[in-house]
């Protein structure tokens, strides 16, 4: 699985439309191997959303979070871990050890710490599944930064 | 004066109704209030000892923060909107103030920072905006206001309309909302500069020529007129046709037929018709550049837009609606124009009026990155005076020089010449356009002219 960390300067980005990269992790069975950080090319949450999906991401971590660009992440079929801090090297500890939760922001622990699909099995029966259906588009074949961050 | 010692100062902050945090020199949160509390929906157990970015979550706290900013310059940041986002996942816009913290040794302790809600003040002005905007087109000034009103009905009518104003005023706006609003909507609207187009360019592109009608007419082109069918054409700078185009013209608008070039047969129109000029059409009757017949048939119903500098109420709406419409095309979260930068814009005379207002504003979104556009991002022709001995370009020293003629000692009479001579300059020679601005008759200014001691007549 891809897991895309939406950091700055070596940390989570305090919100994620203003993160300056995506750090790539491929996490297998509790381990995290760093692939690249990826230069975000646009602020606009529509083309963050594409440029994750287009490197076959499946998992985003990331700090604070509108209802809007989750709901937009998930839509392209990826699940959001919201509402963590910390530096990059702690989040994938946290990350490969399960203890996510122990990184949440002040005042995030709890019910907006929920992974937006806890949200969808919450949705009444003929709802749910809604929002993975609507992708952006056909994805194109995953690609994968280089060593440099460049894609 | 210092502030007192026996007053709690923490019983003072807690009761401010803006949100307010201190944070030490490592950008641990010390101190937040209650209505910070409120506005982020954190508690205070929560935020304090934490770093500041984690309990703010703004979007300046990845690269631009104001509290680094202020600390790193000594200065103080005030009045900057931002949002913040909520643990709920909404966006709070909110004003936010920012100082360096200094012990009483003089020490650099921290930092503090204030922030305001503008959740309502966002809604109010939305829905001000909401009201005051109709078709595309903003404005709440009495004389576009009239024009709105009418619009509805004009526009249900099947009438030629004449649309008349400045250049740059939304002309050609105007029109596609008679059309929008109109009996045929979802017909074409097909808008045709006259001016832009040589005579036999311009007869051509109108009515359309024949296979074999010159050379390289190999097959039959249609005309403006066909394409619009069921529709409208909207005829731009009609003041700019040409004679035997004008002739034209009035057959179309008189039965309804015009002669494709080449054509042996007349064909039928059934557009709507709705012409725009910037001249002063009577004006080109009375030189016999403008047939006055074809003046009475388009002048059946007429519009006239008033210039930016006769609506200034509106000038603020139209920023905001340029501001938004820029933001979605650049995908920039400019949050809109300073205080000073309003106060230029308010007093500006905009002779290129709603169109040189957005140029104004996307130059100033070129070198704008975020929050909100400043002085400096206006362009030179823009930029207030520098103080007087202080010019630096050859521009600013010529205006230093009109500033300080200005501020000269003058009578009421040399005011009004200065005045009247500044319009025509304008107005390249225009009097009837200087007279608009003016506010005077032309009886007015050439009297006021012939006063004048290097113009009397």
């Amino acid at each position: 699985m891809i897991v895309s960390l939406a950091v700055f300067n070596q940390r989570l980005a305090a919100v994620f439309d203003s993160a300056e990269q995506f750090a790539l992790y491929q996490v297998q069975e509790q381990e995290a191997r760093f692939l690249g950080l990826l230069p975000i090319r646009s602020r606009s949450a529509t083309d963050m959303a594409t440029q994750l999906a287009q490197h076959c991401v499946s998992r985003v971590i990331c700090g604070a979070i509108c209802g809007c660009d989750r709901r937009l992440l998930t839509a392209a079929g990826m699940e959001v871990a919201p509402w963590i801090c910390g530096t990059m090297d702690e989040v994938i500890e946290a990350l490969c050890t399960d203890r996510l939760e122990t990184l949440a922001m002040p005042g995030c622990a709890g019910a907006c710490m929920q992974t937006m699909d806890a949200e969808e099995a919450s949705r009444p029966r003929g709802q749910q599944g809604a929002g993975r259906k609507r992708r952006l588009g056909n994805r194109a074949p995953c690609s994968t930064p280089g060593p440099s961050g460049e894609e | 004066m210092s502030f007192p010692g026996h007053i709690p100062c923490e019983a003072i902050m807690q009761s401010i109704a803006d949100g307010v945090f201190t944070v030490d020199r490592d950008w641990n949160v010390t101190f937040f209030n209650r209505a910070a509390e409120h506005i982020t929906g954190i508690p205070a157990s929560e935020a304090l000892g934490r770093k500041c970015w984690e309990v703010l979550r703004s979007s300046l706290c990845d690269g631009n923060c104001a509290l680094e900013d202020c600390i790193e310059h000594s200065r103080t940041v005030s009045g900057k909107s931002i949002f913040i986002v909520r643990p709920d996942g909404t966006r709070v816009p909110v004003s936010i103030s920012a100082a360096p913290l200094v012990g009483a040794d003089g020490e650099l302790i921290g930092g503090v920072e204030t922030f305001r809600d503008l959740t309502d003040i966002t809604l109010l002005r939305k829905e001000v905006e909401a009201a005051y905007s109709f078709e595309d087109i903003i404005g709440k000034s009495p004389a576009l206001t009239r024009i709105l009103a009418i619009l509805p009905q004009i526009a249900q009518s099947e009438a030629t309309v004449l649309i008349t104003g400045e250049s740059g005023t939304g002309k050609e706006r105007i029109a596609r909302a008679l059309h929008n609003l109109g009996t045929r909507p979802e017909g074409p609207f097909t808008a045709v500069n006259c001016g832009a187009l040589p005579e036999t360019l311009l007869e051509s592109e109108l009515f359309g020529y024949r296979a074999g009608a010159f050379t390289d007419a190999r097959k039959d082109k249609p005309g403006r007129f066909r394409l619009a069918e069921n529709g409208t054409i909207f005829l731009d700078e009609i003041g700019d046709i040409p004679h035997a185009v004008q002739v034209k013209l009035l057959r179309v608008l008189q039965e309804r037929s015009y002669e494709p070039l080449g054509a042996v047969a007349p064909e039928t129109t059934n557009a709507r018709i709705i012409a725009a000029t910037n001249a002063d059409l009577e004006e080109r009757v009375r030189e016999g550049g403008f047939r006055q017949d074809l003046f009475y048939r388009l002048n059946v119903a007429r519009l006239h837009l008033p210039p930016l500098r006769e609506r200034t109420g509106d000038i603020p709406l139209l920023i905001n609606h340029f501001i938004r419409r820029l933001n979605t095309l650049q995908n920039k979260q400019i949050q809109g124009v300073s205080e000073d930068v309003l106060a230029i814009l308010m007093r500006h005379h905009f002779p290129g009026n709603i169109r040189e207002l957005e140029n104004i504003l996307e130059y100033a979104f070129i070198l704008t990155g975020s929050g909100f556009i400043q002085l400096e991002h206006l362009p030179d022709s823009m930029q207030p005076a520098a103080p007087l001995g202080t010019p630096s370009s050859p521009r600013s020293r010529a205006r230093a020089s009109l500033q300080a003629d200005a501020d000269a000692p003058m009578t009421m009479e040399q005011a009004k010449c200065r005045a009247a001579h500044a319009a025509l300059r304008r107005h390249n020679g225009k009097r009837m356009a200087a007279c608009r601005e003016l506010g005077i008759t032309k009886d007015t200014l050439r009297s006021l002219l012939s006063r004048c001691p290097d113009t009397g007549e």
